[in-house]
């Protein structure tokens, strides 16, 4: 045997044999970091002037307090998406029970609910005199008071419930791939499914859950509207109290660039943590037939609890907004909604097209290029998910004018004073610049964990035969890649659908959305009236995620 | 299925790209030559429904075209400012005098001097110095629970901060900027150290945790959570309009002192204006009466100039007396009054 | 002891994986299921492993009931080993912790003294703190080998555990690994679809078709005495020649009388195909009887020939090497039986 050993060479250790690194694909990842790092840029700008006077107050009055109801609110929510989109992925991957396929997609639903949206229609339900309120003392005497919302434990579980669906579907998509054969190792090993699945499905779904818990605390991070309608006082009003409170820009960029640097920690704790370990089972495909079979009270326990949380996350926040929206609907509902809505969805096309090339442009730079660097470059190239959206806004939409304005010049200088003049600002360009710049992230999170599936080996094997190039990226990493693709596109969409201060800044004339609609009604405080857009969102957004779902799923990499 | 997919997704990029190609050109090619066109644009805070009709009226009268945009203050007046000389934009309207104070102090308006505005306009409700107009008011007033309290029982702002509210206070969140506004207010009459006893007080006799709207505070009133809050009349007008028999009624406080904290909703013209003529004449068309109601009439606010007829509903509420201290006084108090309410434990 | 006693299987109703299969192999004892893909035989080895329930018949091992209708030991619990197919070893782990892994019930000086057995058993000690991805196939193979291996499974089942080797690593491993079970004593049931592994590795053989088990033998047995055409086919190479069975039994074809044990007792007077293995006919340049040569193929120490009879049939002769001889040629060949395997011929 020993002789044996010898005779066969081990290859070289380390994940990769290491390639020579192309230096245009440096180059690239290089170049998309620099657009993407421009609201960094400006906000690492900020740190020039420091308001010290604020940052007093705000050290000693806002910072203590907003810090560790951030790291709890952060906290509560990844673990809560975690548990929740780790065992429904898994469920609607590997299990058969009652509802499955249907579950499959209509779990991703709250998605498209935006988290304010679901705060305000939870709260008006159960708070005083609310529905619930009203139904539990009809039931049991004025004495009962529905159980209150807004607090911690209230926000935890909206937030939770509307941002669950990334960890979802990026561990539903982990789980797919692995299939049953994941436990049936550890079974063979003499583990119980439960043990086989904490030792050895969750492990391996690892870069997944990672990805998708990562999306979840930097939306967390980045939220606004949610903490705002629980009157939680998170790093972000922290940011807003600076800046609308107290007119100061500048400490808002600065606080912002902490937010920044905390994302960066924690993306580097959690590759440091990774080591050498590698993701890419090599089990062989999983067919239909080898979902797990369960016995009948596990089957309709399964099916209780999908529908439970879809119901609380969809269905309870829907209906409210139908009994707000119906009232209004004679007064508001006109043809002008078929524009916002036209508007919504070419914006959520065009931009989670753009965003999901972009993504796969980056994950291949970063794996062509094989330098740390380029893998340091993807993740600053991200950021832009953590930072609130209208510092975003503001961040993206300076530099862009100042470009526009010294290309003028320029043009200008070359041509006389009858040069045109490049107006960038207010322009779908730099509308949908912003996109990608906000929304890198939740299309390079799938794409690139997907990537890891694709091993040198497949690229040699291929090669091997001939394939390379656009071919081999056509016929084997697509196919591959494809439902990491999805999933990116998705993210992008349902995001864009929703996405409100980049819209409403940068839009062009006209360019009036269901997002924006959805703003003008609650910037006077007429929820009632809000619901009406934030209906047609979920409705419009609703269909082509059914849709790309259906394909994800018909054929199962 | 997948070349489908792929096909449809290299489509839409495509498609991406050409649009906003386009689009950037088209604006390119229009940038610079369109200042003697009849059109005016519009940078607007103040929520596309309250203002769209009156902008169509314009249109209709005069013929001039209005482009405008919505958004939040502070993002505007950013953009104003990072677009500099290369911008389109001749007018910034908002709905506080906080951003208002802080548009001029930031240098993107520019001072107007037209004797028809300064006539219509009182001179409490615009910036001394022309950079900004008020066009329509925003009273911040007690909303009381007739079933518990009464006129007799309420008197000011400043005495809400006494015990016998104990419990029986609602307010909206410090993060508004009305109350900002009004706490801003409060440290010009009385200064910082009267003010956070003011403020601290009113923390004290919180009945529940702060309100993220003045609607709610309103319903918690009329469903007994509470007896008296501290809303804008106009919420409580559409409340009462939806909601004839609400167990809620307005007091107009401090008529004996101060008067009725008041905000604006207003506009400047911009300081690299395209078209500084045709804004102003936009402006002065805004004061004048006809405009005036619609302005207020839309959200059941007050009129900026006197002599312009209520709406039937706001005037049911009576007669008050204003706050006469310039509104200037709120922005640029505001930040201190924010500092304040943080460091009174206000939310 | 395994006993299968018949065990059927259906993933979909009515659609049987496996149908009434029994069969028992006794400890020690490695045997190996052979069949065309989508037989049954994997399926089979998931009912013994507890991945499948049985719909009817039972699973024992040594005398324990593992499976019946309505009786279900769950996988982990049944203490038998698995080697899959893709070796499904685990990537987040070293090569340490996949043996390690099933270990998780001994103390941990214990399981550290098991590993390094198991690392030195299959040769891999040196590469203890390697992942999956960074060793060779056979070396992966390896691994799954120890790791099944380490818990001490009462009975150790392989999936094609050679189908991913190339055919030269392939025989070196069968060797190595057959030397492992051996030493161990570990009773083993693997599926396999290529005869020359099982035969180098089994003792006991069993074809399945269809979801049904034709024959279960030894080796040798079922080599020389199958029980119908489809195992004769299936378990090696052969060919078909007709014949009249004579009244002492020997066969009469065109190549002379086939003499040999019978495992049937054949009707005098019947006509009969035999199976001639390539073994089966001698080359011998003094004999009268003579073939064509169709095809040569070069197997080393050999000669494979393929031999065109003047009637048309072709047989198959393994002929030592030096003999060498072109396509077209004619040689001269006896018949050298010592099994007759003959069946009823088809028309």
């Amino acid at each position: 045997m020993s002789e044996l050993a010898e005779r066969l060479p081990a290859l070289p250790h380390g994940r990769f044999r290491r390639r020579r690194g192309s230096r245009g694909w440096l180059l690239i990842a290089g170049l998309l970091a620099a657009i993407t790092l421009l609201p960094v840029i400006v906000v690492i700008a900020s740190f020039s002037q420091i308001d010290a006077e604020l940052w007093q107050h705000m050290s000693r009055h806002v910072l203590p307090r907003v810090s560790m109801n951030t790291l709890w609110m952060v906290l509560g929510t990844a673990v809560g998406s975690l548990v929740l989109g780790t065992a429904l992925g898994w469920l609607t991957a590997v299990c058969d029970f009652p509802g499955r396929r249907f579950f499959g997609w209509a779990l991703l639903l709250p998605m498209a609910m935006p988290g304010y949206v679901m705060a305000t229609a939870m709260l008006g339900l159960s708070d005083f005199n609310g529905p619930l309120h009203q139904l539990l003392q009809a039931l049991f005497g004025s004495d009962v008071a529905a159980p209150r919302f807004r607090h911690l434990g209230g926000l935890l579980l909206v937030l939770t419930l509307t941002l669950y669906p990334y960890v979802y579907l990026l561990s539903r998509n982990a789980f797919m791939s692995q299939g049953a054969r994941s436990l049936e190792v550890g079974q063979s090993l003499g583990l119980d499914r439960m043990r086989s699945f904490l030792r050895i499905s969750l492990p391996l779904a690892r870069p997944w859950l990672a990805a998708g818990t990562l999306l979840v605390m930097m939306e967390a991070l980045a939220d606004f509207g949610t903490v705002a309608v629980f009157n939680y006082d998170t790093f972000t009003l922290a940011i807003y109290h600076a800046w609308y409170g107290m007119f100061s820009i500048q400490s808002a960029l600065q606080l912002s660039g902490v937010l920044i640097l905390a994302v960066l920690i924690i993306i580097t704790i959690e590759q440091r943590l990774r080591g050498r370990s590698s993701y890419t089972a090599q089990f062989a495909g999983v067919r239909d037939e080898a979902l797990l079979r369960l016995g009948t009270a596990q089957r309709w326990g399964a099916f209780a609890f999908a529908a439970t949380v879809f119901l609380a996350a969809f269905v309870v926040p829907a209906a409210q907004l139908l009994v707000w929206a119906v009232p209004n609907l004679a007064r508001d509902f006109d043809a002008r909604y078929m524009g916002f809505a036209f508007n919504s969805l070419v914006l959520a096309m065009m931009g989670a097209a753009l965003v999901t090339a972009l993504g796969l442009l980056l994950a291949y730079a970063v794996r062509l290029a094989g330098h740390p660097l380029a893998r340091l470059l993807a993740r600053v190239a991200t950021l832009g998910y953590a930072l609130p959206g209208t510092v975003l806004a503001v961040g993206v939409f300076v530099p862009v004018a100042w470009f526009s304005d010294s290309a003028s010049s320029v043009l200008a200088w070359l041509f006389g004073d009858g040069a045109p003049r490049l107006v960038l600002q207010g322009t779908l360009f730099a509308m949908l610049l912003a996109y990608c710049i906000r929304f890198l992230a939740v299309a390079h999170g799938p794409v690139g964990s997907q990537l890891e599936r694709v091993t040198r080996s497949v690229d040699e094997a291929s090669r091997g035969l001939g394939v390379s190039g656009m071919r081999l990226l056509r016929r084997v990493h697509l196919p591959i890649l494809r439902r990491g693709l999805i999933t990116a596109a998705v993210f992008a969409f349902v995001d864009i659908m929703k996405e409100l201060p980049i819209t409403l800044m940068t839009r062009p004339f006209g360019w009036d959305t269901l997002a924006t609609r959805v703003y003008q009604m609650t910037t006077e405080g007429e929820w009632e009236r809000a619901a009406l857009p934030a209906l047609a969102i979920v409705v419009v957004g609703l269909v082509p995620v059914a849709v790309l779902l259906h394909q994800s799923d018909r054929r199962r990499a | 299925m997948f070349p489908m997919v792929r096909a449809r997704m290299v489509r839409a990029a495509a498609m991406a790209l050409l649009a906003a190609s386009l689009v950037a050109g088209l604006q390119a090619c229009s940038g610079g030559a369109d200042s003697d066109e009849a059109r005016l644009v519009v940078y607007s805070s103040r929520a596309e429904h309250l203002i769209k009709p009156l902008f169509d009226a314009y249109t209709e009268r005069s013929g001039v075209r209005i482009d405008f945009i919505t958004g939040e203050e502070q993002p505007l007046i950013q953009r104003l400012l990072a677009e500099g000389e290369s911008t389109t934009a001749d007018l910034l309207i908002t709905v506080d005098a906080g951003n208002l104070w802080n548009a001029s102090s930031e240098g993107v308006l520019r001072p107007v001097s037209s004797a028809a505005l300064e006539s219509s306009i009182p001179a409490h409700l615009r910036d001394p110095q022309g950079r900004w107009f008020g066009l329509s008011v925003r009273a911040r007033t007690l909303v009381y629970a007739p079933a518990r309290t009464g006129p007799e029982e309420l008197s000011t702002y400043e005495a809400l901060a006494e015990p016998q509210w104990q419990g029986r206070l609602c307010l909206r969140t410090s993060r508004k900027v009305y109350n900002q506004s009004l706490v801003a207010m409060l440290i010009a009459e009385h200064g910082e150290a009267r003010t956070e006893e003011i403020v601290r007080g009113w923390v004290d006799n919180l009945a529940v945790d702060v309100f993220p709207n003045d609607t709610q505070v309103i319903e918690a009133v009329a469903a007994g959570q509470c007896d008296v809050g501290i809303v804008n009349t106009y919420y409580f007008g559409r409340l009462k309009a939806q909601r004839p028999g609400i167990a809620a009624a307005l007091f107009w406080p401090n008529q004996q002192s101060t008067g009725v904290h008041v905000n604006v909703s207003g506009a400047g013209v911009t300081r690299h204006s395209p078209r500084p003529e045709a804004a102003v004449a936009f402006l002065e068309w805004l004061a004048q009466p006809e405009a005036q109601a619609m302005f207020a009439g839309l959200n059941y606010e007050y009129p900026a100039a006197t002599g312009v007829a209520l709406d039937p509903l706001v005037a049911d509420w009576g007669e008050f007396r204003q706050n006469l201290i310039n509104v200037s006084q709120a922005g640029e108090l505001q930040a201190d009054a924010v500092r304040l309410m943080t460091r009174a434990g206000y939310r | 002891m395994l006993e299968v006693s018949d065990v059927s299987h259906a993933y979909e109703p009515g659609a049987w994986a496996v149908r009434e299969v029994s069969l028992r192999l006794e400890a020690g004892r490695i045997g190996c299921l052979l069949g065309p893909s989508g037989c049954g035989k994997t399926t089979l080895l998931r009912c013994i492993a507890g991945f499948e329930t049985v719909a009817a018949g039972g699973v024992r091992l040594h005398g324990e009931v593992l499976a019946e209708p309505g009786r279900h030991m769950p996988p982990e619990k049944r203490r038998i080993g698995m080697v899959f197919q893709d070796y499904a070893l685990l990537p987040h782990l070293s090569v340490t912790g996949n043996i390690e892994f099933g270990l998780h019930a001994l103390p941990r000086a214990e399981r550290r003294r098991r590993v390094e057995e198991m690392l030195e058993l299959v040769g891999l000690a040196e590469h203890a703190g390697a992942y999956p991805q960074e060793l060779s196939g056979g070396q992966q193979q390896r691994v799954a080998l120890a790791r099944s291996l380490a818990p001490r499974p009462r009975l150790l089942l392989m999936d094609e555990p050679f189908a991913h080797l190339d055919p030269a690593l392939r025989e070196r491993l069968l060797v190595e690994v057959k030397q492992i079970l051996r030493q161990l004593g570990t009773t083993v049931l693997m599926v396999s679809h290529d005869p020359l592994e099982a035969f180098a590795l089994a003792d006991r053989l069993g074809v399945m078709r269809e979801g049904r088990l034709e024959q279960w033998d030894d080796s040798y047995v079922l080599y020389h005495q199958p029980v119908n055409r489809f195992v004769a086919g299936f378990v090696g190479r052969g060919a078909w020649l007709k014949g009249i069975v004579r009244g002492d039994g020997g066969i009469d074809t065109e190549l002379g009388v086939a003499r040999g044990h019978s495992a049937e007792s054949l009707r005098p007077g019947a006509q009969v195909d035999l199976l001639l293995r390539p073994d089966d006919v001698l080359h011998d340049d003094a004999c009268v009887t003579t073939a064509r040569v169709v095809e040569r193929s070069f197997k080393g120490s050999e000669f494979l020939y393929a031999l065109a009879l003047d009637s048309g049939a072709r047989v198959l002769a393994s002929v030592p090497s030096h003999h060498n001889h072109a396509p077209g040629e004619r040689i001269g060949i006896r018949l050298a039986t010592e099994h007759l395997v003959a069946f009823a011929a088809q028309v």
